[in-house]
């Protein structure tokens, strides 16, 4: 029992932490701005869908990550277009994404390959890059130095995204139409702007995260790759209070309680299902200890009307 | 019906349009058994001329085997000797040594000595080893690969950071005052398009009260 808890387990939980880091920090963006953004999962899986088939099609795995941005920025913006143009129920909006990405990218792999629920197998992978002199340290090698480029990326986001929340203009704006968007707009900026860019953001991570299951962790999108991960992606950043550092830590933690599950299979007599439950006992249990103390911003959800 | 509104109208039917055309012609393109004309099982049943007399069978086939005439205990016919002379394994003689081959038969196929790429006569030895090129998979060597993954994570940069920076560069110019902010957002992740529109958009007059 006790020889599964080793480094090995830290590493694979990084790489299935990727995906909800991606996603986590997209939403952070779009809550932050004062838009719900449950749609996440859905994201993902157009995501997935998107970069599975143009990286077949094309060859090239870096295409599919760029269909995978520009899909992910699409359907979020049709949630966009819902939530903050037409100030639709923003829950419901999310959700109708979420109820299309079950049936959308099902019914375009039949149409395309033939089978509704997987897509023919990629030639070529996000390549894995090997950190020199660091890879070669015995734990510190093996714990950071050999990763594919989209989880460096996915972590290199995270000072990114609190960098521009924090220290830049465009993140006091974003911020500010998440918290007061009457004052904000008095101010003079644009809420509706701003709103789309948190939005925008969250469909572009969102799209990433979902392209990291089929391209990079990986080799084919297969029917309902995120397994709920947008759903453990804001678990996980309502966890973090919002914030890109603490949501790194419970976008990790969310990670190893999955590999731990998948790596005790088959060492402890349960059924399989019981032990696969895991992740989402675990998030219930956040979700239920901290939703009620957790600062959301003070406009997310509602939906602004700009005064005459 | 506003300008911001018809804006938004025209951008959304024509991403609808690109998505119907692409969705039309996956499914147009797509090999399906149903439509395959060379699938044996599968028959014309509208271009089928359903009046025109069916064409007749031969003996052979309309003679139908009579079951209630058949002498059921009549011994079958044997078989020719080849098939039924099986191997004598209880008569065999294992301990003897098998007869060694000669010549091109009994030469082993040096494979790790063997030039692939060498084109070899039909005869030799090595031929049909060689394992036959799958057909449809094209094999990469590492500099293609190298290659794919340069340019296509140099693309991919390019119109990672090219969107956010069209956003900031172009943050005062006269397309983005214009837009209403959803064509906006939609220009910026097509962004290119936001560079060869941005000349034909002008900032807008601000009329400014001079007083009197």
């Amino acid at each position: 029992m006790w020889e599964i808890l080793d480094l090995e387990l830290i590493t694979s939980g990084v790489r299935l932490s990727t995906p909800l880091i991606l996603a986590a920090l997209g939403g952070m963006f779009s809550e932050r701005a004062g838009v719900v953004n449950i749609a996440l999962d859905g994201i993902m899986i157009f995501g997935a869908f998107a970069a599975a088939s143009v990286a077949y099609e094309t060859g090239n795995p870096w295409l599919g990550l760029i269909a995978a941005v520009l899909v992910g920025g699409l359907i979020a913006h049709v949630h966009g277009v819902a939530s903050i143009r037409y100030q639709a129920d923003q829950i419901v909006s999310g959700t109708a994404i979420n109820i299309l990405a079950i049936g959308a990218p099902a019914m375009l792999a039949n149409a395309m390959y033939g089978s509704t629920s997987i897509t023919p197998n990629i030639k070529l992978s996000i390549p894995t890059l090997s950190i020199p002199l660091i890879s070669d340290i015995p734990v510190v090698g093996m714990l950071i130095g050999e990763y594919s480029l989209l989880i460096y990326f996915a972590f290199l986001m995270v000072p990114f995204s609190w960098f521009i929340l924090y220290k830049t203009s465009f993140g006091l704006r974003l911020r500010s139409v998440g918290e007061n968007p009457e004052a904000a707009d008095t101010a003079g900026v644009n809420v509706y702007l701003m709103r789309f860019y948190g939005v925008w953001l969250s469909g572009i991570l969102a799209g990433l995260g979902g392209a990291y299951l089929s391209i990079a962790h990986g080799s084919a999108y297969v029917r309902n790759i995120s397994a709920g991960r947008g759903f453990i992606a804001l678990a996980a950043l309502i966890f973090g209070r919002y914030n890109p550092k603490l949501t790194l830590v419970a976008c990790l933690m969310f990670g190893i309680a999955d590999a731990f599950q998948i790596r005790v299979q088959g060492v402890i007599d349960i059924p399989v299902q019981f032990i696969q439950i895991f992740p989402y006992i675990l998030t219930m249990v956040v979700l239920a200890g901290l939703i009620g103390k957790s600062q959301v911003p003070a406009a997310d959800g509602v939906p602004y009307t700009q005064s005459k | 019906m506003n300008v911001e509104k018809s804006w938004v109208l025209v951008v959304f039917s024509l991403v609808l349009i690109i998505l119907f055309f692409l969705g039309g012609s996956s499914m147009l393109f797509a090999e399906t058994p149903v439509k395959n004309s060379e699938n044996p099982g599968s028959v014309d049943l509208q271009n089928t001329d359903w009046d025109a007399e069916e064409p007749e069978k031969t003996k052979e086939a309309d003679a139908p085997i009579d079951l209630q005439n058949t002498d059921w205990d009549a011994e079958e016919p044997e078989k020719p000797k080849e098939e039924l002379s099986p191997i004598d394994l209880q008569n065999t003689d294992w301990d003897a040594e098998e007869p060694k081959k000669t010549g091109e038969e009994a030469a082993p196929v040096n494979l790790q000595n063997t030039d692939w790429d060498e084109d070899s006569p039909k005869d030799a030895p090595g031929q049909q080893m060689k394992p036959p090129a799958r057909a449809g998979v094209v094999e990469l060597n590492d500099g293609e690969i190298s290659l794919i993954h340069w340019s296509g994570g140099f693309l991919f940069v390019i119109y990672l950071f090219g969107g956010f920076l069209t956003a900031y560069f172009l943050r005062n110019a006269g397309i983005s005052k214009r837009c209403p902010p959803d064509v906006l957002i939609l220009l910026h992740i097509f962004w290119p398009l936001e560079w060869i529109l941005s000349p034909f958009f002008r900032n807008p007059v601000t009329l400014v009260n001079q007083g009197g």
